[in-house]
């Protein structure tokens, strides 16, 4: 039975080989999917969760990715192939911000922090730490960027952390008085393109050619080679 | 025969998990949407837990009990009110009374389970917040001034939804429905249509009204003798609480929010990681607002009360109706 189970999985991990994985936080699946498999020729999977994400990329270890930078950084078996910018800028600043004036630099370890899961729950501290410089306590997760603004209205959360793009757009969409409590010490990374550390990059290079639209639903304008 | 397939699904499930690690138990009925939870729940704890599912009898606690029991869990997800009188009977033993009990979509939650020991949860009712936040971000036509109907046992829930939309310069104008007595389908529509009249379109001068899912207030009478006479000939713009309501044949309401279902398991998984990898206690972790909505958006009757939608927010929309 063992051996059994053994050479099914073998035969799986091969089929699987050539695979792209693509997170994309919020987006639309099907629409990605048709549009990136244009410019691959491995099967195409893309996932809105980061956990579904990350238990692909561990179950497929030959796999290329398309993932925001933190879920790429914090996974040691892949390499960074392609890494997206805008301008001359290849990440963007993050923010916490808060609407009570409480809530400040000095306490936020004791608070509870909302933010859109780009890396997945396992990584969450280490994201604070490594781009923040700080040790936080409590957080709360939400897979759409829509969902940020009712979980700090409804008080679920004391503060938020998101990159600077998405709090101009919080901004326009609410009328509670936000304030910044912390800044990212460093620029946290647009999506980029890895492939195994191991592994080659042939069959990933015509993901450079993925059309403008689709670089947008990550908040970047063009691939830049690492 | 029913009891034997239950007890063979719970010997499958625990046989093939990862042995190494605890059980969670869903106590669930059948259906589509429940599935949707699960699943979000499995996609939140996999890593850390097994999920066990056991599918609501209604006509046999006992085997579901049994199911629950042989599962060991180290908490269970109650779904839906149906299965509440299940955990009631599952929590009599002592040695099952200390086992956390998470909630969900259970209307009126907290009242529903104050009969349990050890539970937390997260309501199934839509925040106004949510609701009237989402609204905002979906409309061209600026609005301050939303009308309710309800009946005074949601006094605490309307209370709260005035103070949360007041963040958002949104004022929510309440009108109790059975404070003055009405306390039938009949008087109820006879004080609704009233107060329409003279004060939704007149002295309040509300922008959109808000129908709440209370079959008190909506049903066949109340339906026939004020929903369709007044705000859907009248025009007004309406978010409603069913999604038939908001199809285009019904022609009644702009707008419905859905809970996520998949969101909503996702939501309770992380409570479920609260209560036991954070070893949050069940008091603190409490009761939790849903988070995650499914707008459906009936275009034509939007035009028709001459709602303006933002063309680049339909996006939000799972479904637009045209």
């Amino acid at each position: 039975m063992k051996t059994w189970i053994l050479l099914w999985s073998l035969l799986l991990s091969s089929a699987m080989a050539g695979q792209v994985l693509v997170f994309l936080p919020g987006g639309k699946k099907a629409a990605i999917k048709k549009e990136i498999s244009k410019y691959s020729s491995g099967e195409v999977k893309v996932f809105t969760s980061a956990n579904k994400f990350l238990r692909a990329v561990k179950k497929d270890p030959n796999a290329a990715v398309v993932a925001p930078g933190p879920a790429v950084a914090f996974n040691k078996s892949l390499k960074t192939l392609f890494k997206g910018k805008k301008g001359a800028s290849e990440g963007e600043t993050w923010y916490v911000i808060a609407a009570n004036p409480d809530v400040n630099a000095g306490n936020l370890a004791s608070k509870k922090i909302g933010l859109w899961d780009i890396m997945g729950r396992k990584n969450i501290k280490k994201f604070f730490k490594n781009y923040f410089g700080v040790k936080v306590g409590k957080t709360k997760r939400v897979n759409k960027f829509k969902d940020l603004q009712p979980l700090l209205g409804m008080d679920m959360v004391d503060a938020l952390a998101l990159s600077e793009s998405d709090y101009n757009k919080l901004k326009k969409n609410t009328s509670v008085k936000l304030n910044v409590v912390l800044k990212s010490t460093k620029k946290i990374p647009f999506a980029q393109v890895a492939v195994p550390a191991s592994g080659t990059a042939s069959d990933v290079d015509k993901l450079q050619k993925a059309p403008k639209s689709f670089l947008k639903t990550y908040g970047f304008e063009a691939w830049r080679a690492k | 025969m029913k009891n034997l397939i239950i007890l063979i699904t719970i010997l499958l499930n625990v046989g093939f998990s990862q042995e190494s690690l605890p059980n969670v138990v869903a106590l669930m009925p059948e259906g589509e949407q429940f599935q949707q939870v699960f699943n979000g729940i499995k996609d939140e704890i996999l890593d850390d837990f097994n999920l066990v599912q056991v599918i609501l009898d209604e006509s046999k606690p006992d085997a579901n009990i049994k199911a629950i029991e042989m599962a060991k869990p180290a908490l269970v997800v109650l779904m839906e009110n149906r299965s509440i009188r299940v955990i009631k009977k599952y929590q009599s033993k002592p040695e099952n009374a200390q086992v956390p009990i998470l909630a969900t979509m259970v209307l009126q939650v907290e009242n529903e389970t104050k009969s349990l020991q050890n539970v937390a949860g997260i309501k199934f009712e839509i925040p106004a917040y949510t609701i009237f936040s989402n609204l905002k971000i979906a409309s061209k036509t600026e609005f301050s001034k939303v009308g309710v109907f309800y009946n005074k046992d949601f006094q605490d829930f309307i209370d709260l939804s005035k103070k949360m939309v007041a963040k958002e310069n949104i004022e929510l104008v309440g009108y109790c429905v059975d404070c003055d007595g009405a306390k039938d389908a009949r008087k109820s529509a006879k004080y609704m249509s009233k107060v329409f009249k003279k004060k939704i379109r007149k002295k309040d001068d509300i922008d959109v009204m808000w129908m709440l899912p209370d079959n008190r207030l909506l049903n066949a009478t109340t339906l026939k003798k004020f929903w369709v006479k007044y705000p859907q000939k009248k025009k007004m713009p309406l978010i409603v609480p069913i999604e038939n309501l908001a199809s285009i044949k019904a022609n009644m309401g702009m707008m419905v929010f859905n809970p996520d279902y998949s969101e909503l398991g996702v939501q309770a998984g992380s409570k479920i990681i609260e209560i036991l990898l954070d070893e949050t206690p069940i008091e603190e972790v409490g009761f939790e607002e849903l988070l995650s909505v499914s707008p459906i958006l009936n275009k034509k009757r939007a035009k028709k009360t001459k709602w303006k939608i933002d063309s680049d927010n339909l996006g939000n929309f799972k479904k637009i109706l045209d």
